[in-house]
């Protein structure tokens, strides 16, 4: 099996990108890499059997938010980050510690 | 296959940790039945011994009524000890058929479908009713088989302020675009015991086109002048769309429970809901028994005015001896100690003055909300609060806390 072809591209000199800016940039290049090279991974074939199961599908970009607290963690996914982060809000504040309301 | 050294001391680690958090739970046998007097063997092994309970949902002291426990026996002789299938298969007996005529009459509803348990009727009918396209909107402090029914269910989830009807009817005002709304609320809240504010639930509703979900688990059979529930109390019976309820408190204090309401929702949970589906019937013995503590709920009304006259007077005589004890009308009266440390103590005293109480401190109540957790049955004796009262009193004069404000009572304990 061949080795998947890796690209290194150095940031400018004295660059320090925020880890946001890391994050944007390295989502951006997979959804680029994704969109140009469409028939790469397995997902073609997955998606014909789900296809074939009668789901309708669609796949789309987006957010994931998560919070984690001790052994808690909550995870949302939103088009924007502000939805995801609504969500995420949302799943948290209805958290219960087991015995609450007993 | 061997249970492996790594896996079991991850459960010790996080056992102990529970342990050193003060979290552990640890059950008290009880050698007799459910009553307002116990005999409680604890420690485990330790000699058993009579202790006043203040901590059970035998609010109208049924769960060992010997009416109910002859009508299970009956039924236990004439329809067997179990059904070996889930309803839909060969689990249904018309002793089934005959609680959901009967629990529709009392609710006063349309419908009703029983579950194994409230909790199996919570887990499930939110997703069998409610689809991606509509939009659950919950109080922050329902029960917490609510949150995992919520969880369950592809519904977009939002929640209000407890209680608060402006953050509820903004709520409702952002997801008109949703197909549509199901307003979700406890009628009584178990740790505070305040009731919801029904009334202006409905009203909300019925202005923005969303149906209301009601979980009256703490108050079915007492609540309300004839005891039906939140609903009769807040005058808008027949006005709640979905209830969910517990035959494992008030209603003889077994297990099962119920979710009744408007026809057509309660029929699409018979079609869909998953617990329902693929859980085996409510055992016989414990649907006789339901059907004869309904017909006692309806026969008389003694013993939910009673268990009304109990709590008026314990919290009259927690309010006088200086118990710092959260307003309200139901049978769940907490004296607020605000201090973990302190909550805890003090039950333990109790115990040893022959009074069964728990603590309940973060995270089960939020921190700095610690409390001993008071709740009332229609079996409490005068006798019995008065030999309560008198033990309270003891033990909080020892701690000091008797006729303390919040603030004092924490300054008391220090950080």
């Amino acid at each position: 099996m061949r080795q998947a072809l890796s690209i290194e591209v150095p940031l400018p000199e004295g660059a320090e990108p925020s880890p946001s800016e890391r994050e944007a940039l390295e989502a951006l290049l997979r959804a680029m890499v994704d969109l140009s090279h469409p028939d790469a991974g397995a997902w073609r074939e997955t998606a014909r059997r789900l296809s074939a199961d009668g789901w309708q599908l669609r796949c789309r970009l987006g957010w994931i938010a998560e919070a984690r607290r001790g052994r808690e963690s909550e995870q949302a996914v939103g088009r924007s980050r502000d939805e995801a982060f609504e969500e995420l809000l949302t799943l948290t504040e209805l958290d219960q510690p087991a015995g609450h309301s007993a | 296959m061997t249970f492996r050294d790594a896996a079991r001391q991850r459960y010790r680690d996080e056992l102990q940790a529970l342990g050193r958090d003060g979290l552990l739970k640890q059950e008290r046998v009880i050698r007799s039945p459910q009553g307002a007097e116990i005999e409680v063997e604890f420690p485990e092994g330790a000699p058993a011994r009579r202790v006043i309970n203040l901590c059970s949902n035998n609010y109208l002291g049924l769960s060992s009524h010997p009416d109910v426990v002859a009508a299970a026996a009956r039924a236990l002789e004439s329809r067997g000890y179990g059904l070996s299938s889930v309803r839909f298969i060969c689990g249904t007996q018309d002793l089934h058929h005959a609680l959901e005529r009967q629990l529709t009459r009392f609710l006063g509803t349309e419908d009703t479908l029983l579950f194994p348990s409230c909790m199996d009727a919570n887990a499930g009918v939110f997703e069998a009713l409610m689809g991606e396209a509509d939009v659950l909107v919950a109080d922050r402090l329902v029960h917490a088989s609510i949150v995992d029914g919520m969880r369950l269910c592809k519904a977009q989830q939002d929640t209000y302020k407890h209680s608060d009807m402006a953050h509820l009817e903004e709520k409702l005002q952002l997801h008109q675009d949703k197909r549509a709304r199901l307003v979700i609320t406890d009628g009584v809240f178990s740790m505070d015991g305040d009731l919801a504010r029904l009334d202006r639930i409905v009203e909300l509703a019925e202005r923005y086109d969303a149906l209301v979900f009601v979980d009256d688990s703490h108050a079915t059979g007492f609540i309300g002048r004839t005891g039906r529930g939140t609903h009769e109390h807040c005058g808008v019976l027949g006005r709640v769309d979905l209830i969910t309820t517990t035959l494992g408190k008030a209603l003889g204090g077994a297990s099962g429970g119920c979710v009744s309401g408007r026809r057509e929702l309660v029929e699409t949970c018979r079609q869909r809901a998953r617990p329902y589906l693929f859980s085996n019937s409510v055992p016989p013995m414990i649907v006789g028994a339901a059907l004869e503590v309904l017909r006692l709920i309806e026969s008389t009304t003694a013993r939910r005015d009673r268990l009304e006259e109990n709590t008026r007077y314990w919290r009259r005589l927690l309010a006088e001896a200086g118990f710092d004890v959260k307003p309200g009308e139901s049978p769940i009266v907490p004296v607020m100690l605000y201090d973990a440390r302190l909550a805890q103590q003090m039950a333990r005293d109790l115990y040893d003055e022959g009074i069964y109480v728990v603590g309940f401190f973060f995270p089960v109540v939020p921190k700095g909300q610690a409390r001993i957790r008071t709740q009332l049955s229609a079996s409490h004796e005068r006798r019995q609060l008065d030999a309560a009262i008198e033990a309270f009193v003891k033990v909080g004069r020892k701690h000091g806390v008797l006729g303390k404000s919040r603030q004092e009572l924490l300054a008391l304990v220090g950080p």
